[in-house]
């Protein structure tokens, strides 16, 4: 396959302190030496404990952070150099969705918060028309749109703001831990509108604690003390004995015990889904 | 001690064109040690439940008793009562407790709540090493360290220790787990479990993580619209009203849910089961009696 890079980083060292003579001490780093590409398309679950390190290197795929050394390419474009001339040409290219939605909700109506993005890069009003009606019904927050965000749950907020994202029309979204506040049904919502954005061939990073969602990636990469520790696909990743603390999702535990007596669960087999396939196949074999 | 909620209703904005009836009509008793879960939708009434119990809310109906060992009884919540005693008596820690951490040290902080109950200096400062012990923080370590030098996790447990420092008999957790690790997620849990053994609390948790609740609580009770739907034990609530939680859009933790997509495509299992082992030897089972 012809690799076609939608972000690279290069050797990548963050620092949110530097010392009195610029040079930070290794242990300051919270980022240290971290290279992967995100390949255009692909859907990628980015993992670790809390101050692994995880949330600095999702800033860093907007240009939000800079790195203190290496480089970081999104789309080619080198967020040190694009960020001093025209920033926007790198936040067009990737969105962000964060953890808590009040913090990312400006207007005081819906519509007019979804438009605040589109209207900021100068998008012709009649598109922005367009964008804005096109996001609002992709989230399913169309019938809301005259509302005031103030009045909504958790999980439509985040659906407007994940809305004002798509309608900047991104190739890649990067959502950082955005279920964390949530309820299982503001989370499923929330799940079902990453996987519809990757089928329409998007790239999608999620950072989640939540190891059954990063089940539903193609590529898991593990952080710890901002370093990959692990990366690979969730099958690879999940059959690792050195997890550590990390939770198991439900079906790969389940699998491994239904190995132990004799069941045959093929090792690919990671989702709930998967494996209830698997056993009814089994059934009729 | 026991505590009888009996016939709660609240009701926001009487009157008004946005009335609400966040609460209706709930009857439940907290039995002395007992740990309930309480779950439910963003907007069930969780949270105003909570709130009520802890004497936050003033009822607009209905009241709350609290029984002692003895058997005498005091209303502690009841509309147009003044509810210092119910404060008293229990506790509450919000949802993301660790933003109301204020003060300059950890220990100044612990000691704010019982400095208010008027103890001495001497007995705030016993009191919050209690509570930072139970929490798991080195009061000699990080007592005077400032509470926004520490992590997520820490700042958490210290804004617990100074709920636990009051000495409560019952101790309300709003979502204590939210945003954290699993690591952070798990030492919460088992943390909860150790307070209430070794100070023989009762404990009301406020959750969505449903594998949480059936695992730590003693009865679940499942709200909706403001009404107390359902109350058991979490095999009664899990297994026996599966169908109804699901059609209110709750979840279902992992083990009973799993064995009803089994069901649901066929195969001959037995979902009301909620522990890990004997969920798979219940899958066991099935897939080999088929096998054969």
């Amino acid at each position: 396959m012809a690799s076609d890079p939608m972000i690279q980083l290069k050797d990548v060292r963050f620092a949110y302190e530097q010392g009195e003579d610029d040079t930070p001490q290794a242990a300051e780093f919270a980022i240290d030496g971290v290279s992967f590409n995100i390949e255009k398309g692909s859907f990628v679950a980015i993992v670790g404990s809390n101050g692994s390190g995880k949330s600095t290197l999702a800033k860093h795929m907007n240009a939000l952070l800079l790195p203190t050394s290496g480089e970081v390419l999104v789309d080619d474009l080198n967020t040190v150099t694009e960020s001093q001339t025209q920033p926007w040409e790198i936040r067009k290219r990737v969105g962000m969705v964060f953890q808590n939605p009040d913090n990312q909700l400006v207007s005081s109506v819906v519509e007019d918060d979804v438009a605040f993005g589109p209207e900021n890069i100068g998008i012709e009003p009649s598109e922005i028309r367009r964008r804005v009606d096109e996001s609002l019904q992709m989230v399913g927050m169309y019938e809301h749109r005259k509302k005031g965000p103030h009045l909504l749950s958790g999980g439509q907020k985040q659906r407007i703001a994940i809305a004002g994202v798509i309608a900047m029309d991104p190739e890649c979204v990067v959502f950082d831990e955005p279920t964390a506040m949530l309820d299982p049904k503001g989370r499923r919502e929330i799940m079902s509108i990453i996987r519809k954005l990757h089928s329409q061939g998007r790239t999608v990073v999620l950072i989640t604690h939540f190891m059954e969602e990063a089940a539903e990636a193609d590529r898991i990469i593990i952080m710890e003390h901002g370093k990959v520790h692990a990366d690979g696909t969730p099958a690879q990743i999940f059959s690792r004995d050195d997890l550590g603390v990390l939770a198991l999702p439900f079906a790969v535990k389940m699998a491994k015990r239904l190995r132990q007596s004799g069941i045959d669960v093929p090792a690919d087999i990671v989702t709930d889904e998967q494996l209830a396939d698997f056993l009814c196949s089994k059934e009729q074999g | 001690m026991q505590i009888r909620i009996e016939d709660l209703s609240k009701i926001y904005s009487p009157g008004l064109p946005y009335e609400t009836k966040a609460l209706d009509h709930v009857s439940f008793t907290v039995e002395a040690g007992e740990f309930i879960g309480i779950i439910g939708h963003t907007g069930s009434g969780k949270t105003t439940l909570v709130q009520s119990i802890a004497g936050l809310l003033e009822p607009s109906d209905g009241r709350i008793v609290s029984v002692h060992a003895d058997g005498t009884e005091t209303v502690i919540s009841q509309k147009g009562k003044e509810s210092a005693l119910v404060r008293r008596k229990v506790g509450i820690v919000f949802q993301y407790p660790e933003y109301q951490l204020f003060e300059e040290t950890v220990m100044k902080d612990v000691c704010f709540g019982p400095k208010n109950q008027g103890l001495s200096l001497e007995e705030q400062k016993e009191r919050a090493r209690a509570a930072l012990d139970l929490v798991g923080i080195d009061a000699d370590d990080k007592g005077e360290v400032s509470p926004f030098e520490l992590s997520g996790g820490q700042k958490r447990r210290v804004a617990i220790a100074g709920v636990l420092a009051m000495r409560p008999e019952v101790l309300i957790l709003d979502e204590p787990t939210a945003g954290l690790d699993p690591k952070g997620h798990d030492d919460i849990l088992e943390m909860i479990r150790r307070i209430r053994q070794e100070m023989d609390m009762s404990i009301i948790l406020v959750s969505h993580n449903m594998d949480d609740v059936a695992e730590y609580a003693d009865r679940v009770l499942v709200m909706n619209h403001g009404k107390m739907v359902f109350l058991g034990t979490p095999k009664e609530v899990y297994c026996e009203h599966e169908e109804a939680l699901r059609a209110i859009g709750l979840d279902i933790p992992s083990c009973p849910s799993f064995l009803w997509q089994l069901k649901n495509r066929g195969m001959d299992v037995d979902d009301n089961k909620l522990e890990f082992e004997e969920t798979a030897q219940e899958i066991i089972r099935a897939v080999k009696s088929r096998w054969q």
